[in-house]
């Protein structure tokens, strides 16, 4: 999901998390069913990075509001 | 609950590179950005270098764990055992030697870091340059903090896994079980009116 912030474009970057997202979601479901965790245990993990992405996003929309200012003017 | 099931193997032995593709990519962004821009020769390299090393070892750690979880699985379909036992404590495989294991990492590094050289960052401008040199280092520090918080957790909190209450009997009873020898316990009291009161 980290990796949507490197697309410049807002809809590249959603795909992006789409495709994090799906693959956290198989990911999750594949370790529920080998028995390594318990539902609860993937289901709180998806919510302690889902918390980490949010700010993540936040702090980024911040430090590069100036940046995004400056690209949209210059085109 | 299946450890022989093959969806998986494949994500438990091949599915835990994105964190770590998240870390190089991070690096190869901050040392493109550094390279670029900083005129301090001496500065540049060490940071350069530091970069470098520390991605170096979080590569090489996925790398040993992606091979040990490969032998074990490979093992364990040898002697018929369910493939997925792959990451049960005392069951794991040889791991490579660190020479072998630091080599294949060095090589990974090298051909994502031509990649993005030679198909994105080259072309980038300036404005977009430090953009990603901004998202990069957040990205990095905000993901390694969950990662290290997450391992922290594990480490502290001490959690049994379901394979080892199925497979090895823990000192727990399923939920489902319980029912069954609820209703066989109330079947054989002698006091009707309470089971269905």
């Amino acid at each position: 999901m980290f990796l949507a912030f490197y697309f410049r474009k807002l809809s590249s970057q959603k795909v992006m998390f789409g495709i994090g997202m799906a693959y956290g979601i198989l990911m999750a479901i594949s370790q529920i069913r080998i028995g390594a965790y318990f539902t609860s245990d993937v289901i709180m993990s998806l919510f302690i990075m889902f918390l980490f992405m949010t700010f993540a996003d936040f702090m980024i929309n911040k430090v590069t509001a100036n940046i995004e200012s400056l690209m949209n003017h210059n085109q | 609950m299946n450890q022989d099931s093959l969806f998986g193997t494949i994500f438990q032995n091949y599915g835990l590179f994105p964190p770590t593709l998240v870390l190089i990519i991070s690096m190869i962004i901050f040392n493109f950005y550094i390279f670029s821009t900083l005129e301090n020769k001496f500065a540049k390299t060490i940071i350069i270098l530091i970069a470098f090393v520390f991605t170096l070892i979080k590569t090489n750690a996925l790398v040993s764990e992606t091979a040990q979880y490969i032998m074990s699985t490979s093992d364990n379909i040898k002697k018929h055992k369910p493939m997925d036992m792959a990451n049960n404590e005392g069951n794991a495989g040889h791991a490579l030697s660190l020479g072998v294991s630091f080599f294949i990492s060095l090589i990974i590094l090298v051909v994502i870091t031509f990649i993005c050289y030679q198909f994105w960052l080259k072309k980038v401008d300036n404005f977009e340059l430090c953009r990603l040199f901004k998202v990069s280092l957040i990205s990095f520090i905000v993901l390694f903090i969950g990662l290290e918080l997450v391992d922290s957790m594990k480490e502290l909190w001490g959690r049994v896994r379901p394979y080892e209450i199925g497979l090895k009997g823990g000192q727990f009873t399923n939920g489902s079980q319980l029912m069954v020898i609820q209703d066989i316990v109330l079947s054989h009291l002698d006091i009707p009116e309470m089971v269905h009161s």
